[in-house]
This record gives C-alpha cells, sequence and structure tokens, in this order.
C-alpha cells in the first residue's frame, strides 16, 4: 500500500474518532442512537474534507521532508496534518457571492453538525419513551398488587404522595399504568429486575 | 428567503425574551431530553401552568419538540436543530 493511501485510511478513521466525539458532545446521548441519516452525512461531509485536505498535505509533506530522504511513517504526518489543516479551513474560508458573504464553512459545518446531533436527540427521545411504555406495561402485567409497593420502595414516600395527589386528581389515569410509568422513568434498572423475578 | 430567516429569528428572540421560557429553555438544553416531570422538578420556582405555557411557546418557535407517552407527565421534550443553533448563538 503505497503511503497516500494509507494516510486517506487514518484520516479516516481520524474523522470517525472527531465525529463521534463532536456529536457525543452535542447531543449527550449514548452511542446506540448514532446510527441516523443525517449522522451518516456529516460523517461523510467531514470524511471528504478530512481526505482531500490530506491529498493537499501529501504534496505539501513530501515537498518539505520526503524529498530530502526522511524514510518514516510519512504517511502518519500527511493525515495528521490534513485533519488538522482541515480544521484551520474551516475556521478560515468564506463563500462569497458578488462580495456578499453567503456563509462560512464553519457555518456549514456546524448547520451539518447540529442536524445530525439533532436527529440523534431525537431518535434518543423516541426509543425512550417506546422502550418506558413497554417496560412499564410488562410491569403491570407481572407485577399485579405489589406494584403499589414496588413504587414506594423505589420512588420514596414524598415522590409517591405526589403522584398520588396527581393520580387522585385525575380521575381518568390509571393507577396501575402510572406508577409502572413512573418506576420505569425513575429507576429502568430496577423495573426491568423486578420485571424478571416475576 | 432572508425576510423568512429574519422572522424565524425575531420569533426566537421573541420567545427567549420572556424569562420563563429562558429558563425552561436552558433546563432542556443542559439535559437534551427531559420529561414534563422532571422540568417540574428541576423549575421548583416555576409554576407547572407557567411551565406548560413556556414549552407550548418554545414548542410553536421550533427550539423544542416532544414525543407523547402513554401519560403526559411523561412527554419527553428535547432540543431540535434550532435550539441546538439557538444555545450556540446565546453563548
Amino acid at each position: 500500500m503505497n503511503d497516500v493511501k494509507a494516510g486517506l485510511i487514518l484520516s479516516t478513521l481520524f474523522t470517525l474518532i472527531i465525529v463521534l466525539i463532536e456529536l457525543f458532545f452535542r447531543s449527550k446521548s449514548n452511542l446506540r442512537y448514532f446510527f441516523t441519516v443525517s449522522c451518516c452525512l456529516y460523517f461523510i461531509i467531514m470524511t471528504i474534507g478530512n481526505c482531500a485536505s490530506t491529498l493537499a498535505a501529501a504534496s505539501v509533506v513530501n515537498a518539505v521532508i520526503k524529498d530530502q530522504g526522511y524514510a518514516g511513517y510519512v504517511w502518519f504526518w500527511y493525515s495528521l496534518i490534513g485533519v488538522f489543516g482541515f480544521e484551520v479551513i474551516i475556521q478560515n474560508i468564506n463563500v462569497t457571492f458578488l462580495n456578499q458573504g453567503v456563509l462560512t464553512l464553519s457555518t456549514w459545518i456546524n448547520k451539518a453538525a447540529d442536524a445530525a446531533a439533532a436527529s440523534i436527540i431525537r431518535y434518543a427521545a423516541d426509543s425512550d419513551v417506546d422502550e418506558k411504555q413497554k417496560i412499564a406495561e410488562t410491569l403491570v402485567k407481572k407485577a399485579g398488587a405489589q406494584l403499589q409497593t414496588y413504587a414506594l420502595q423505589t420512588l420514596g414516600a414524598n415522590s409517591y404522595n405526589q403522584l398520588a395527589t396527581i393520580m387522585n386528581s385525575n380521575p381518568g389515569i390509571d393507577p396501575h399504568l402510572f406508577l409502572a410509568l413512573a418506576l420505569a422513568e425513575h429507576d429502568p434498572k430496577k423495573a426491568r429486575a423486578i420485571i424478571k423475578a416475576k | 428567503m432572508m425576510s423568512l430567516i429574519a422572522r424565524d429569528l425575531r420569533d426566537l428572540l421573541n420567545a427567549l425574551a420572556d424569562e420563563n421560557s429562558k429558563q425552561v429553555f436552558q433546563e432542556i438544553l443542559k439535559s437534551r431530553i427531559l420529561t414534563k416531570r422532571q422540568l417540574s422538578e428541576h423549575l421548583k420556582g416555576i409554576d407547572v401552568q407557567v411551565i406548560d405555557k413556556s414549552l407550548r411557546e418554545l414548542k410553536g418557535v421550533g427550539l423544542i419538540d416532544t414525543k407523547p407517552a402513554a401519560i403526559s407527565e411523561w412527554d419527553k421534550y428535547f432540543v431540535t436543530e434550532e435550539g441546538l443553533a439557538a444555545e450556540r448563538a446565546l453563548r
């Protein structure tokens, strides 16, 4: 494998790490929610940018060190300078049309990152509601009459009393489902443990 | 298109001009996703109806969205793409 190909592969790996860290901090969500179309798009955009700047870095590195007889891991420098060079490019390149600033490159990249992070957050919220709903429904079926005891133990007297007040003031609420949802939201691990034990 | 962006921006700024809405938005921003119940626990000083009104306003301008649960106490409120952009603008 030649040095440029190795540099491009390493740049793709660097991009993957950078994108994961970036999206983790923006979305504050678990990695399992990262498989969305917007995330893939953001990764592709960043990979293209980083690979392009890696190719540009290769010619610079060749001119500076390789032609002087350096025989080390030159592909590593292609990649390192390329990836960090792209960060500099992002911060400094402005797109203009008829002398009017349209958008800076960093604005475009931020928009793509926001879209990716928002898709993760939405996916996490959707999955979480569905998951807790399933836990609560199973809990209602399995725990039966003991549900109130489990809820009181898990939530504590204060929270339980607050929930009891809400249930009493809303006769339409199914008390079992309400407590099961409270339990699933408050401590999903314990809720799963109760289900497993039954 | 520019006027549309300006109008949206004005709506966003108006929504966040209200101190309660701003507090609610900042609380959701911290965790990215919160249930209505968690919100009322975190914002004990604010009345539940005021929180509801703020949530409706923030949702109306697109800063947050919601995933309804079987019981509204556990509806999930989460930050949208516009919300994340607004967070950066507020910094």
